[in-house]
């Protein structure tokens, strides 16, 4: 698909829009937690995704390759203008995987609250865990995408996730003694 | 190890970085690996999970690539390299043809029987 959109194919085109551009305004949201920030920051992200396609190799690699061009246009774009702080609309995250009543119940409950605490981290810590711990870049590529070194993402991740642990353990006290495996 | 520089391992590194023999005699830094793997595996499983976009974002996006597509090809070929290259093109093409033709018309010469 990817080779058919780089020979010019319209409809690969369009079916390469289609299967990624979701995830593509996921991440964007969760950098800019503002819906109409991210979905300009989206469009923006395909357009220069088109004209960079021609030159693009590493046709396995596309999703990782999308989703760096995004982090740099919303990053860019956060960098240019202050930051509107509208709250993510968490409810309207989707789990793909099924499951049944009771699981989704807590489920939902866990994600929200999750997605709840990965928001409210200052820009400065949200921007490192949702580029390395939940799109799984590199230390090295997170750095690139926020202009900062590989220490400091280090530095910045270290105190992010402890943040995160500090909102869930008073969230959830019994993840924290590890009472539920215990009774598991 | 104390159990200070542990901490501090687990949640930089993650909790495949500390030597193992410590969360034998530590349940302390156990409990703190065992979150600190809990939350990694949930910050990786967010990946899975997806925003509703506006209604109206595939088409927004499909426009403007498409638009993005037309203007790149009108950027070339109102660039003036573009029609220098044609030109140069054209050109080169002239004379190759006009040499195919030269050597063709010397052949058919050298090939007709000479009259006495």
């Amino acid at each position: 698909m990817v080779r058919a959109a780089q020979q010019g194919d319209p409809a690969a085109m369009e079916d390469l829009i289609a299967g990624s551009y979701r995830a593509a305004y996921t991440l964007a949201l969760r950098l800019m937690g503002n819906p109409d920030d991210a979905a300009e920051a989206t469009q923006e992200a395909y357009i220069r995704m088109t004209r960079g396609l021609k030159k693009f190799r590493e046709v396995g690699a596309f999703p990782t390759w999308l989703f760096k061009i995004v982090s740099n246009v919303c990053m860019t774009e956060m960098r240019k203008r202050s930051r509107r702080d509208v709250p993510t609309e968490i409810e309207t995250m989707e789990d793909p995987t099924p499951l049944d009543a009771e699981d989704e119940a807590i489920g939902h409950v866990f994600w929200g609250e999750l997605e709840r605490s990965v928001q409210s981290l200052p820009e400065v810590y949200r921007s490192v865990v949702v580029l390395r711990d939940i799109y799984g870049m590199s230390g090295e590529e997170t750095g690139e995408v926020l202009g900062i070194s590989p220490g400091a993402v280090k530095v910045r991740l270290h105190r992010a996730r402890k943040r995160l642990r500090d909102e869930l353990v008073d969230h959830f006290p019994e993840w924290a003694s590890g009472d539920d495996r215990e009774s598991a | 190890m104390e159990c200070r520089e542990v901490e501090r391992i687990i949640w930089t590194d993650g909790p495949d970085a500390v030597a193992p023999e410590h969360f034998v005699e530590c349940r302390t830094c156990r409990e703190e690996s065992r979150r600190a793997a809990d939350l990694q595996a949930a910050l990786t499983g967010m990946r899975n999970r997806f925003a509703l976009p506006p209604d109206d974002l595939e088409r927004m996006i499909v426009d403007a690539v498409s638009r993005t597509r037309l203007d790149w090809a009108r950027d070339i070929v109102s660039h003036p390299k573009f029609w220098r290259g044609a030109a140069v093109g054209a050109a080169a093409a002239g004379v190759a043809t006009a040499a195919i033709g030269v050597i063709a018309a010397r052949r058919r010469v050298a090939a007709r029987p000479e009259v006495a």
